[in-house]
This record gives structure tokens, C-alpha cells and sequence, in this order.
């Protein structure tokens, strides 16, 4: 900015002399300015960043709007008249409905139990990778495979493997007698949630990794080196190195695990269907039932606003206990 | 604090700079085009009625073979009508949930499309979809009840394109050897599987059906019920935590728990699924629709030419109760396709007598049109039509209401609870009346 402010000072036809004129030649100095397509940095500023902006309103702000405005309201769709506007009713409504707090329940243990499990087993893969061997790019192209595999395709091809009757566990484990007879997994309430924790967690830990080991790659070498020389351990250089200047990173893994686990809905929807009962029925897939199957657009919106709310104060406890403005 | 770049150092940055804004009004205008574009082509102009164009045919994952079979068919016959299709999944839930989001967002990205015969009443008072037309009189030759079904409020809403009643697969070789008739009663059908699968060497499914998180469960249910000779109507609200309600459901967590006929993996099937698990060959019994006659009589299917289909069995208090559930499909035409006059072309050539004749003898699915029942060639090619000409007057409609798919949902999703033993029957019922009644009865 200084740069800005001298030139400003040498300009004879700067701002500070048309303000003197009045109002009028103001206006009037700044068409002819724009229509000698000359700008101030505010101007430009606001000219670049108005397709961002715009963007933004369209995609993720009025869309949040239009959800808390739907979620006041009933008949939003105004299929049988007018929407009428009904206060909390809705909120009301979803926080009496037993399937909500079950399916909150189900998310909060689906993110509980994958997210650190991740962490942990990501970490292991980048500091595995990160070492030097012959073929680290085929490594590293290989553990995102399970990543890209798009999720509701995942869902099914577990759909199988897990299947009650030919699915392929039950064919190894009948081969080597560990059961007699097949065991449905999908089936049963807790198994089904562990087949679920499974496929998320074999899904989502290369991904973890991938984040990691650029934040790995970041570490300057000679920090080690230094180390090594005063004679430190593997493990200490590790906790008093690695782990702290990877903070971060870790935050922001954790923050692209969390938020999408709690929002989970491709895997329960193809894998399980939400069941048995409602032992996997995620929030998310609740939200999606009772908006899309029963229509309760109004109670769904409510219960997407209290998803994002949820989501909001997840993020904000993980920054305000890992963030650290200069760790670096 | 405004700077204002006139002096002569800056005449350059400024040339460049104008460039770069042109550029980037330029990107702007081009992607604002591209998004005008993307919306408008495709359906051809906005005319009502007019006979010629493309239109595009929506269809269950299921419905694929017949859809390649009859599109040709049909342009051949309309001339200057090319058809697009697609397919929404083979499970009636989420084709509803997809043509919901369709509507909701007034697509006109299909023309026609196949709705499930408890649809129309929903779509329709949404304002969805444009009534059918029939100028060939098609309706006038069918089974009344597909026709009542997709009339509302005096007006056709969807063509009838084949009805559906539900049946007991088995395998005759099996049942043969152990010189046995296909069951009648709900106790029979157990005490067979058990004899069976107790005296062979190979492990056998006894009786598998729709227990999964869907519409089917839902509909078994209601069939053990009728079976018992109850209903789910009593005074114009739906109730089903009654006492036949709970026997029903104890009977379907004792297939599984108790007589162990059942296997464990049923409450995470479905439809096509079982059909499946059927045609692999080693179940014995299996509740189904009629497509799956055709499937597994396809050539290299391990149960070609070894299963046949009965009535389903009823309990033996009652031999005369509806044993079945009426399902069945229409065409629809969307409300907001551009294109409606050969969409409705097309829903009403799909109710003609050759495609249902087709349809019968090629795909196995029960035709709407009664003269098809009657024809020699399609009861030779298609020898179970006989047998589903009895059983049709004995299927009976799931509730109309335009609440159902919630009833619906809150029903098999606590019907499953109980079959994995999460809740008792009775206390499953219950919590789904405690919901019917808030969200279904009192709307």
C-alpha cells in the first residue's frame, strides 16, 4: 500500500483534488476515468473479486438462506397453496422425532471411531511413504486408489464382499472353519455398523495420508539431521519434531475427515440402506429420507440447519485447540 | 486513500490491464452463455401437442430389456419420433426419491416415465404430471383394478403398462423327489423346508423373502397379514399395531429366529437380490414378482426349467384371504416435458395388444389387457399366466393415501428393528403407530 499512497501524493488529478470540486465533477472525473478504463486498487480489487463473490451468494450462501427460510416454514414448496411461515415448529418437531436423535447418535459414533483410527493409521502410511525407497510413486499413486474410487461404488462392491449368503468373507472364513455358517454382517445392528467403520476407514486413511505427507515433506531436513547429532531418539525426534510441526496439518486432515464423516450419506445409503432398522441411518441419511421419501421439506431443512450448526462448532473447537497462528 | 493510475510510468500496466478485464469479460459472457444454452436444448421447443421429435423415456433398472425391445417397435410405427431412455435404480424407493427431485426442480430432462401403481395420487395432486390420453379406447379392454389405480379425480393419469401380484417360488425337482405339493397354509410351507433341508446334504435356504429396509418388507407384511385375515384399515386410519398386525410380524421373526427356514442375511435383502440368491440354487422357497420367471429361464441360469410358481400359501384359518399384493407400473408423462403429445403417443402405444402380448411372452409381466390372459400363444409361452389369472382376483391394493411412502417407510424400517431382534414385534408396532398416527393418520 505505501506505493499506492505516494503516487497518490504526486498525482495532480488525484481523488483529494475532485473531492474539492463538489459533487458533480466528482461523478463526472469518474466516468471519464472509467471510460478510459483507469481504476483505483479498491476498484480493481472489487471488479476481480466480484465473480468470486458473486459465485459464493449463488452456490453456498443463498442456498443456506433458502434452507433456514424453508426450515420456518411449511408447504414450502407451496404444492397445496402458499407456504406459511411457522416459527420453530419445525425444529420443534424434529427434535421430538426419536429417528433424529438416533441417526445423531449414529453419526457421532460412525465420526468418533473412524476419524482417530484414520488419523492414526494415515500417519503411519505417510511416514511410511515419505521414507526413500525404489517405487515411492507407485506407492503413493497406490494408496489413493481407495480414495478415488467414487464412494457409492465402494458401498456396493463391500455390499457383496459382505454378503449374508456367497459374499467373499463368509466364503474365507467357512474355508478356514472359523464359522460354520454364513454370517450375514450386514444383518445384524453392530455388525453392520463395524462392516460401515470398516469401508470408511480403508476408504479415507490413504486420503489422511495424502494430506500428511505433504505436510511431511515440509519439514526441513536438517531439523533430523540436528537431532540426530545431539543424540536423540527415533521416537523423540518424532514427538518433538515431527508431531509439532505437523500440527497444522493435522488440523486441517482432521477437519477434511471430520466434517464429511459427519455427514456421511453415499455409504450407509449403498451399503446398508440404512439398516437394520435404523442402526445405520446416519444424519444425513435421515435428513435425505425425510425430505426427499416423505416430503418434510420444512422439518428437513431444520434438520440440515442443525447439521450445519453441528458441523460449525466441530470446526470451531478443532481451531481453537490446534490452530496456531505463527507455527510456522 | 484512493490512487489513481494516470501517470505516464503506468500507461503500460494499464494496457495490460485493460486486456486482462477484457479477457475476463469475455470468460464471463461465455459462461453465462453456456449456462443459458445448457437449459434449452434437447426437448425442442415449447409446443404442446405437436407429433414429431425426440422425447426421452425413464424406466426401472429392471425394465431395460423390455425398453430396447419396444423403442424401436415404436419409432418404427410413429415415423418422426426418435426415443432417448434411462434407467432409475431397480428399487421402487429410490426411483420415487429420484422423480421427486426431478419434479421439485421442474425438470423437463424426461418426457415419460413408469410410475409404481402407489404413486399417482401423490404425483398428481403435486401438479407432476399431465393427464394420459387414450384415443384407442386401451383402457376399455383391461383389468379394472390397474385402471382404477391410475385414475384420479375421473381423470387417467397413467397409461397401465402391466400389473403385478405376487407368487411362491419353488423348486419343483426338490419338491418332486419328496413327492410334495406346493404349500397351502404358512405351517405347511415351514414343516416342507425343514423336512427338506433336515434330509439333504447340501445346505438349503429354506423360504427367503423381502426382509431388507424397502418397500418390499413392507408388502410381505401386509401379505402375512391379509394371509391372517387382517387389514391395516379400521375406521378410515391406519393402524398396524393390532393383534394380527404383532402375529404377523412374530410369524416373519420366526421364519428366521425360530423355525430357522429363513436365513439370517434376509433382513438385508431385497427384491433382486433374493432373485438372485433363487437363481444361484440352493433355496428352495422364495416370495416374488413375475419378472422373475423370465430371468431364470434365461439360458445358463443354474434353475432353468426346475422352479415353478403357487399362490402364496394364507394361514390355515383362513384359505380364502388375499394372499397377495397388487403391485404394477404405469406410464406417466411429465408435466413439464415440452414434448408431451408424443410422450403420450408412446404411453399409449405401450398399451397396445401386440407390446403386451410381447410383454407377456418375452418378459414375463403380467399384462393389463384382459384379451392376453385369454390368448392361446401367450398362455403356451408364457404357461404361468394361467395360474396368475387366479391369483389376481385375490391380490389387494396397499392403502391409497398420499402419506403412503411415509407410512411405508416408518413401517419396514421398524419391521426390520424386529426381525434382527433390536425390538420386540409388539413394541415395533407400536413405535410405528405412535409415528403413523402423528405423521400419516392425522394429515
Amino acid at each position: 500500500m505505501p506505493s499506492a499512497l505516494d503516487r497518490s501524493a504526486d498525482d495532480p488529478d488525484g481523488p483529494s483534488g475532485a473531492r474539492s470540486d463538489g459533487f458533480a465533477s466528482g461523478v463526472r472525473t469518474r466516468f471519464e476515468r472509467y471510460r478510459n478504463l483507469q481504476f483505483t486498487d479498491p476498484e480493481i480489487a472489487a471488479m476481480l473479486l466480484a465473480p468470486v463473490v458473486a459465485y459464493l451468494v449463488a452456490v453456498s450462501y443463498y442456498p443456506i438462506a433458502a434452507t433456514i427460510w424453508t426450515s420456518l416454514h411449511d408447504n414450502a414448496l407451496g404444492l397445496r397453496g402458499p407456504p406459511e411461515f411457522v416459527g420453530l415448529e419445525n425444529y420443534r418437531s424434529l427434535l421430538s422425532n426419536g429417528s433424529f436423535w438416533n441417526s445423531l447418535k449414529v453419526s457421532l459414533i460412525y465420526t468418533g471411531v473412524s476419524v482417530p483410527i484414520e488419523l492414526a493409521l494415515g500417519m503411519g502410511i505417510a511416514l511410511l511413504v515419505n521414507r526413500r525407497f525404489k517405487g515411492k510413486f507407485v506407492a503413493q499413486a497406490a494408496i489413493l486408489f481407495p480414495w478415488a474410487l467414487p464412494t457409492i461404488i465402494n458401498a456396493r462392491i463391500w455390499q457383496w464382499l459382505y454378503h449374508g449368503e456367497y459374499g467373499v468373507f463368509n466364503d474365507m472364513l467357512l474355508r478356514v472353519g472359523l464359522i460354520e455358517s454364513p454370517y450375514a454382517f450386514l444383518a445384524h445392528p453392530t455388525s453392520a455398523m463395524a462392516a460401515m467403520l470398516v469401508v470408511t476407514i480403508w476408504k479415507t486413511s490413504s486420503f489422511m495420508a495424502l494430506i500428511l505427507l505433504a505436510g511431511l515433506q515440509s519439514i526441513p531436513e536438517h531439523l533430523y539431521e540436528a537431532a540426530e547429532m545431539d543424540g536423540t531418539s527415533r521416537w523423540q525426534r518424532f514427538t518433538d519434531i515431527t508431531l509439532p510441526l505437523l500440527k497444522p496439518t493435522i488440523l486441517v486432515a482432521l477437519i477434511f475427515r471430520t466434517l464429511p464423516a459427519f455427514q456421511a450419506f453415499g455409504l450407509p445409503y449403498g451399503l446398508t440402506g440404512g439398516g437394520p432398522g435404523e442402526s445405520t441411518t446416519t444424519l444425513v441419511l435421515f435428513d435425505h429420507r425425510i425430505t426427499f421419501s416423505q416430503l418434510a421439506f420444512g422439518e428437513g431443512s431444520a434438520a440440515a440447519t442443525v447439521i450445519t450448526l453441528i458441523a460449525l462448532a466441530i470446526s470451531m473447537v478443532y481451531v481453537s485447540t490446534l490452530y496456531e497462528p505463527e507455527v510456522r | 486513500m484512493r490512487a489513481t493510475r494516470t501517470s505516464g510510468d503506468d500507461d503500460e500496466r494499464l494496457l495490460s490491464r485493460r486486456g486482462h478485464l477484457k479477457a475476463i469479460t469475455a470468460a464471463g459472457a461465455a459462461g453465462l452463455a453456456g449456462c443459458l444454452g445448457g437449459g434449452g436444448d434437447g426437448s425442442g421447443g415449447s409446443g404442446g401437442d405437436q407429433q414429431g421429435g425426440t422425447i426421452k423415456f425413464t424406466h426401472l433398472g429392471t425394465f431395460g430389456g423390455e425398453a430396447e425391445a419396444f423403442i424401436p417397435e415404436f419409432e418404427k410405427r410413429a415415423g418422426n419420433v426418435t426415443v432417448k431412455h434411462q434407467q432409475t435404480p431397480a428399487q421402487s424407493a429410490s426411483s420415487h426419491d429420484y422423480y421427486v427431485n426431478q419434479f421439485i426442480s421442474q425438470s423437463s430432462d424426461f418426457d415419460v416415465g413408469q410410475m409404481d401403481v402407489i404413486w399417482p395420487a401423490e404425483f398428481w395432486q403435486n401438479g407432476w404430471i399431465a393427464a394420459v390420453k387414450d384415443p384407442d379406447g386401451h383402457t376399455d379392454k383391461m383389468l379394472e383394478t390397474p385402471v382404477e389405480a391410475a385414475t384420479i379425480d375421473d381423470t387417467l393419469v397413467g397409461m397401465p403398462l402391466y400389473t403385478d401380484a405376487n407368487a411362491l417360488y419353488y423348486r419343483k425337482d426338490v419338491l418332486d423327489k419328496y413327492d410334495m405339493e406346493p404349500p397351502k397354509t404358512y405351517t405347511e410351507l415351514v414343516e416342507q423346508a425343514q423336512t427338506i433341508m433336515e434330509q439333504e446334504d447340501k445346505d438349503w435356504n429354506g423360504y427367503i423373502w423381502q426382509g431388507g429396509t424397502n418397500e418390499g418388507l413392507t408388502i410381505m407384511w401386509l401379505n402375512w397379514l391379509w394371509g391372517m385375515g387382517g387389514t391395516v384399515r379400521h375406521d378410515g386410519v391406519l393402524k398396524v399395531n393390532t393383534e394380527k398386525g404383532v402375529r404377523a410380524l412374530q410369524h416373519a421373526v420366526d421364519l428366521i429366529h425360530e423355525h430357522n427356514v429363513t436365513p439370517k442375511s434376509v433382513p438385508s435383502s431385497d427384491t433382486d437380490g433374493n432373485r438372485q440368491t433363487f437363481q444361484n440354487g440352493n433355496t428352495l422357497f422364495m416370495r416374488n414378482w413375475p419378472y422373475a420367471i423370465s430371468v431364470m429361464n434365461e439360458d445358463g441360469s443354474p434353475v432353468k426349467d426346475k422352479f415353478d410358481v403357487a399362490p402364496l400359501p394364507t394361514h390355515e384359518d383362513h384359505p380364502d384371504a388375499s394372499n397377495s399384493c397388487l403391485g404394477g407400473w404405469n406410464v406417466f408423462v411429465n408435466e413439464f416435458s415440452d414434448n408431451k403429445g408424443p410422450a403420450r403417443k408412446f404411453a399409449s402405444f405401450m398399451a397396445s395388444l401386440d407390446v403386451q402380448k410381447r410383454m407377456a411372452v418375452e418378459f414375463s409381466r403380467l399384462p393389463v389387457r384382459k384379451e392376453v390372459y385369454e390368448d392361446e400363444e401367450a398362455q403356451e409361452k408364457f404357461p404361468q399366466l394361467a395360474l396368475y389369472k387366479d391369483i389376481l382376483p385375490r391380490t389387494k391394493a396397499r392403502p391409497a393415501s398420499p402419506k403412503y411412502t411415509t407410512f411405508s417407510q416408518v413401517l419396514y424400517t421398524n419391521l426390520n428393528a424386529a426381525l434382527v431382534q433390536s425390538k420386540p414385534p409388539k413394541r415395533a408396532l407400536d413405535d410405528a403407530q405412535k409415528k403413523i398416527d402423528s405423521e400419516v393418520n392425522s394429515a
